[in-house]
């Protein structure tokens, strides 16, 4: 079965030959439009349960498998249908623009990960495509850089949705955990066993999160409107059509395996009714053409959620119906947005007046979407306004006051989107207001008409589109067909009271929304400020903090390496009560306590000298000072190396001081001596314990015994340490050779590049 | 070829003495007798992974002195991962830094190829003297390159980062000896078996001794609260040395995981050495590191606290220490490795193509093609933090998949997680300052095209992604071998008690 996963791969792999072919032609850019098309028929054609899998990262269980069944053919048909409108409109939307190829190939990354999203049945798959529509999103949204509010819109979008994101990879990999498998048909065909998971309230707040996110549910709606700084074909089909719903097809597809869980259900119905209400306050109190659209889109995707929620088989029809309606005159409506924005100069509500006259055709599609929108009879919006009131309510409390206010808020939209700005006197326009070219118009006509032809003969769409979905998220077939007459008088009345209620708060919108405008509370104390603050504070916090732990002083960093050090391994040594002082033997004699003592001198001189000179010199008495203690112990060899170390170091050294200016002022107050001794002296203290404890314990000679029995037979040397050094561990001189060299070499450097004479 | 393990190390070291011996045949020699060493030792990497990759271990003793006399060389499948890993960074470094980055200061190359030795010989020695050798080569080494290119930023990170990490290695020197004082021996797979046997009066010495040792090698890893000379050095270090850089935290890590796992279990008093602080300083470390990302100013500062964090990873993994972890660590590992470079790498090529904005956060005019390289960091931003769909993602979930279901595996995700996300948050922002246009700005010159170096960096990225199943089944199975411990031990110290031998060969 290689037709199902090629639409996704086949649209992923033109990505590339989008970007460079439109760029050396431009004016194939309508032709793109056939890619979608392509797609959409190959959809069609694609059995039922068609399935593909391929193993990606066997260790993990995670497969490049995909899947097609009712609720995934509806969401492809969505994606590559109005895909095919949409690339034909922004072909013509953005013609001459010199980044077109370059738009055009991210609009077709984002089908295809859109494709593969919905198709996907690995769920690290799913959400591997789950981000890619987001980053597509964010360089979609941030097409217009140079404008301020693109840039942190496309921002705040990516932001939104990615933190959603590894919220919910945090609840795929649980859900993972918790089923065994990654594969989404095996996870459904456990059914509602993994509702009684211990970790199933987990998994659910997780994924919701993630859901919520990319779907713009309240609180963390506010991206959506920002994001229509986009161009208009992206606002259509990415931020009303598509990508918003792709968190709606999630909790969907999701849906059979937890419908019964009561955290589920209680999240789902009641943060989709907080967005249908905040998205229908908001919406009543935009001007602007597109964030209008966008909040009615907030008020669309709430109301999904909140129909995915109820577990009912009329709630699941709903949810599929008003999906295919709302994407339909949404996008439509998205499309004519840009029309008139381009036409007109403005996209400002309360300004658009009375085009109609000169834009009959784009009115006209206007007045079509809009009718479906408003839930007019004879369009399929009515069914689904109709089948929304009747589970509406049947959800007692809450649900039918929300239902009936925000049905008339969206019959408000619609009047003001769609019908006003082409009513009434027309307006001063700085360009030439009339329709524009057939290219831009074909898109918004055919999909508002399908709205018509679907409200017109629902059974094209009953038994082919609209069953299978919504038997898909209730998990069971539902048995109920697009066009039967639901609800009875009540829910006559309340589509009425809705649709009178609205009309008559369009009437009365001129007056309305000032008022709404001047709740400037909603912006101040709203979550789109709060995400501006916590970006700014995260931001001084994190400065703060590295600049408190990285001061940049070195004396600092030294001193607390050192502190750190040696406090631990002390406290490893105390708190297992190892201090021990060793047994005295025959190396501490009368001439050895002589020694060890002129050996402290040296080093408390070489702490006391400020000249670097005598700074030297008082180490060599510490070096000497070794090294006839390694003498009057026997170990003449060892004592013989030092010395020529120790000579060594001190001729160069000298040397080196004698030819250059150094300078070694101590910049150190006596607060700061006192302390930089205090540590010198508890380090030393706590090595000294160490020391002694080691040297407290008997020493294992085998090494030592063997290097001394084998020099001379298998050596052939007569001096142990010479041995050793050249022959035993001769890797070692090696290197130590390698290091003397290469500090050599970086000393010459240095030195040559300062201009002192080297 | 039983001497495979060794040529790792032999290769750079002779090509380093060839080319200061050719110095004054020009840079073009020097440069041509590099790429070829870098190249050989990516062959022999290679070679020494196909050799291990049955889970042979490859030993060498040197000069024939018998483990634990001798110093043994062995390559299991760690340290074979391990040298790959750096040549596989050393070849696009080295190919960037010809640009001409190798010409702003003298021996640029030399200095190469000794902290590549250095590299090598540290991952491939089975003798903790020797280790410190290796550290010292490379250490020094490593200073000389991040001085290299001069300038007062670089002279004053230079200073600090030479300081502490000769302090560094002078803890390191007393640790070995107190080590040497209690247990008698410096082999690796020998001081499983003295750890084993140690009389109980000795053990508290010795395990201040590891206690030193230990934190020794989370110094040079980086590990908070030791690890605030990294971001500053790494940061004003030229791009191709930043990118070698990337490495050599690895170092510790790898030091501590070789002990943690060939030693410490081999008695219950070093069992637990690790237990009670690794992971809390490695999650402490990851957040110093996303703090630091957040706070950036500069890219360069930005990647190496992106590098900080994946230490900290790495440690996380190695402190939770199941084969599980430990498998999800040895896929990481590579990835967060060569991505980092490859970010260090595309760093310099902005750098250098902005010109006086050079790598700070900020608006400045945009060089003509800036595009490509836009995409270019868009797609080391997607792989840094791991996302979906680069080598980062398969490497973050099996990370979380490994956690445990304790207060600890938790700590992990929301670490993880979040981390994740300040790391997608620092890099959309500094790529939508740095790419997106400002039309008020005039435009500037056209960028330099991006190198091949740059495009063989970032070819790694997919490379690992196609390549996540059968990298990762070698993760599970270097994993497994690691922790068996007895391949190791069995190759580094052939026979535990040699007895004296008649005459050498």
């Amino acid at each position: 079965m290689l037709a199902l996963p090629a639409i996704p791969l086949l649209a992923l792999a033109c990505v590339p030959l989008v970007g460079w072919g439109l760029r050396r032609a431009p004016v194939m850019a309508p032709w793109l439009a056939a890619l979608p098309a392509a797609l959409f028929l190959l959809v069609l054609t694609t059995p039922d349960g068609a399935m593909f899998s391929l193993h990606w990262i066997p260790t993990l269980g995670v497969e490049l498998a995909f899947r097609l069944d009712g609720l995934s053919r509806l969401f492809a048909l969505l994606i590559a249908g109005i895909g095919a409108g949409v690339f034909l409109y922004a072909a013509a939307y953005l013609e001459g623009h010199p980044l077109l190829h370059r738009f055009l190939a991210v609009l077709t990354l984002f089908m295809a990960a859109m494709l593969g999203a919905v198709l996907a049945d690995d769920l690290l798959l799913l959400f591997a495509f789950w981000e890619l529509t987001s980053l597509a999103s964010f360089m979609l949204i941030g097409f217009d850089a140079h404008r301020a509010e693109a840039r942190r819109a496309a921002q705040q979008g990516l932001m939104v949705t990615v933190a959603g994101g590894l919220a919910m990879l945090a609840g795929l990999l649980l859900l993972g955990d918790a089923a065994g498998t990654f594969r989404i048909s095996a996870i459904l065909a456990q059914g509602s066993t993994l509702a009684a998971h211990p970790a199933a309230p987990w998994i659910v707040v997780l994924i919701a999160i993630g859901c919520f996110a990319k779907s713009a549910q309240w609180p963390l709606h506010f991206w959506l409107p920002n994001a229509m700084a986009a161009p208009s074909p992206v606002s259509a089909y990415l931020h009303s059509a598509t990508m918003v719903k792709l968190g709606v097809y999630l909790l969907a597809r999701l849906n059979p395996a937890f419908e019964a869980l009561a955290l589920w259900q209680g999240l789902l119905i009641g943060v989709g009714t907080a967005t249908m209400l905040a998205g229908a306050v908001l919406a009543l109190r935009e001007r602007d053409l597109k964030r209008k659209l966008a909040w009615s889109t907030v008020v669309a995707l709430g109301t999904l959620v909140a129909l995915i929620g109820i577990e009912d088989p009329l709630a699941a029809t709903a949810a599929v119906v008003f999906l295919l309606v709302h994407a339909l005159y949404k996008a439509s409506l998205f499309l004519i947005a840009g029309i008139v924005d381009k036409k007109a100069g403005t996209r400002d509500a309360m300004q658009l007046r009375g085009l109609g006259r000169r834009m009959p055709i784009t009115a006209a599609a206007a007045l079509l979407a809009g009718l479906s929108m408003a839930g007019a009879p004879g369009f399929i919006g009515a069914f689904a306004k109709d089948l929304l009131f009747t589970v509406q309510l049947g959800v007692p409390r809450l649900l039918p006051a929300v239902a009936l206010l925000v049905n008339a808020a969206m019959v408000v939209v619609a009047g003001v989107v769609a019908a006003r700005p082409f009513m009434g006197k027309p307006m001063e326009t700085g360009g030439v207001a009339k329709d524009p070219a057939v290219a831009l118009l074909v898109a918004p006509i055919v999909l508002a008409t399908l709205g018509l032809v679907f409200g017109m003969a629902p059974h094209l769409i009953s038994a082919a589109i609209i069953e299978p979905a919504a038997g898909a998220i209730l998990g069971r077939p539902t048995g109920i067909a697009l066009g039967e007459k639901q609800g009875g008088t009540v829910v006559m009345t309340m589509s009425f009271a809705a649709l009178g209620l609205g009309l008559l708060m369009f009437l009365g919108w001129r007056r309305l929304q000032p008022t709404l405008a001047g709740q400037t509370w909603l912006d101040t104390y709203g979550p789109d400020a709060g995400y501006g603050r916590a970006m700014r504070a995260v931001s001084a916090v994190a400065v703060a903090l590295t600049r408190r732990v990285q001061g940049g002083s070195l004396r600092g960093y030294l001193a607390a390496n050192l502190a750190l050090v040696f406090a631990g391994a002390a406290l490893v040594l105390v708190a297992r009560g190892g201090l021990a002082l060793p047994l005295p033997g025959p190396w501490a004699g009368p001439a050895q306590l002589a020694l060890a003592a002129v050996i402290l001198a040296g080093a408390l001189a070489a702490c006391r000298l400020r000249a670097l000179f005598g700074q030297v010199m008082a180490a060599a008495l510490v070096g000497f000072g070794v090294g006839i203690l390694f003498l009057t112990l026997g170990a003449a060899d060892l004592a013989f190396t030092q010395f020529t170390v120790e000579i060594l170091a001190i001729v160069l050294l000298v040397a080196i001081l004698a030819r250059l200016p150094f300078h070694a002022p101590d910049a150190r107050r006596a607060p700061e001596r006192r302390r930089d001794a205090l540590l010198a002296a508890g380090v030393g203290a706590a090595g000294t314990a160490i020391l002694l404890a080691v040297l407290s314990v008997p020493f294992d000679p085998f090494i030592t015994e063997w290097m001394g029995k084998a020099a001379v037979p298998e050596a052939k040397g007569r001096n142990v340490v010479n041995v050793i050094i050249v022959d035993f561990r001769a890797l070692d001189t090696l290197g130590e050779i390698a290091v003397l060299l290469i500090a050599a070499l970086a000393a010459t450097v240095l030195l040559r590049r300062t201009g002192k004479p080297g | 070829m039983i001497h495979l393990p060794l040529l790792p190390v032999l290769v750079p070291l002779v090509a380093a003495v060839l080319q200061l011996a050719s110095h004054r045949a020009g840079i073009g020699m020097a440069r041509a007798i590099g790429l070829a060493a870098v190249a050989l030792t990516l062959l022999l990497a290679a070679a020494l992974a196909w050799a291990t990759r049955d889970g042979t271990v490859l030993a060498v003793a040197l000069g024939d002195w018998p483990a634990p006399f001798g110093i043994p060389f062995a390559a299991d499948g760690l340290a074979a991962t391990m040298v790959a890993v750096t040549a596989a960074v050393a070849l696009p470094a080295l190919l960037a830094a010809t640009d001409g980055t190798d010409r702003l200061g003298r021996h640029f190359h030399p200095f190469f190829q000794f902290q590549l030795a250095g590299l090598n010989g540290a991952f491939l020695t089975g003798d903790l003297f020797n280790l410190f050798v290796f550290f010292e080569v490379l250490l020094i080494a490593s200073y000389a390159l991040l001085a290299h290119g001069g300038g007062a930023a670089r002279s004053r990170a230079g200073l600090h980062y030479v300081v502490l990490n000769l302090a560094g290695s002078l803890l390191f020197l007393v640790g070995l000896g107190l080590l040497y004082g209690t247990l008698g021996t410096l082999n690796i797979a020998d001081l499983a078996e003295r750890v084993a046997a140690l009389p109980a009066e000795a053990v508290p010495p010795a395990r201040a001794a590891f206690a030193l040792l230990l934190a020794v090698f989370a110094f040079k890893a980086a590990l908070l609260p030791l690890g605030f000379w990294l971001p500053h050095a790494y940061g004003a270090a030229t791009a191709p040395v930043a990118a070698l850089f990337a490495v050599l935290t690895k170092v510790g890590i790898y030091a501590i995981l070789r002990l943690s796992t060939a030693v410490f279990p081999a008695a219950d008093w070093t069992a637990g050495l690790l237990a009670p602080w690794l992971m809390p300083v490695a999650l402490a470390t990851i957040i110093a590191g996303t703090v630091g990302t957040l706070a950036a100013r500069r890219l360069g500062v930005m990647a190496a606290h992106l590098l900080l964090l994946s230490t900290g990873m790495l440690a996380a993994a190695m402190a939770e220490g199941s084969t599980r972890m430990l498998a999800a660590m040895l896929y990481y590992l590579p990835h967060t490795t060569l991505v980092s470079a490859a970010l260090f790498l595309l760093i310099g090529h902005i750098a250098r193509a902005r010109g006086e904005a050079a790598d700070r956060i900020e608006h400045a005019p945009r060089p003509e093609g800036w595009s490509a390289i836009g995409a270019a960091w868009l797609v080391l931003a997607i792989a840094v933090t791991g996302l979906p769909p680069l080598s980062g993602f398969p490497g973050k979930v099996m990370l979380l998949s490994a956690a445990p279901a304790t207060a600890m595996g938790a700590a992990m995700w929301v670490v993880l997680i979040l981390s994740g996300f300040a790391g997608a948050l620092a890099m959309a922002r500094a790529g939508s300052v740095i790419f997106w246009e400002r039309p008020d700005l005039p435009p500037a010159a056209p960028a330099p095209r991006p190198g091949a170096a740059l495009a063989l960096a970032l070819a790694f990225v997919p490379l690992l992604v196609l390549g996540a199943a059968p990298l990762s089944a070698h993760a599970q199975a270097v994993a497994e071998q690691i922790r068996a411990r007895q391949a190791y031990a069995a190759a580094a110290l052939p026979v535990p008690q040699p007895p004296m031998r008649e005459r050498r060969p």
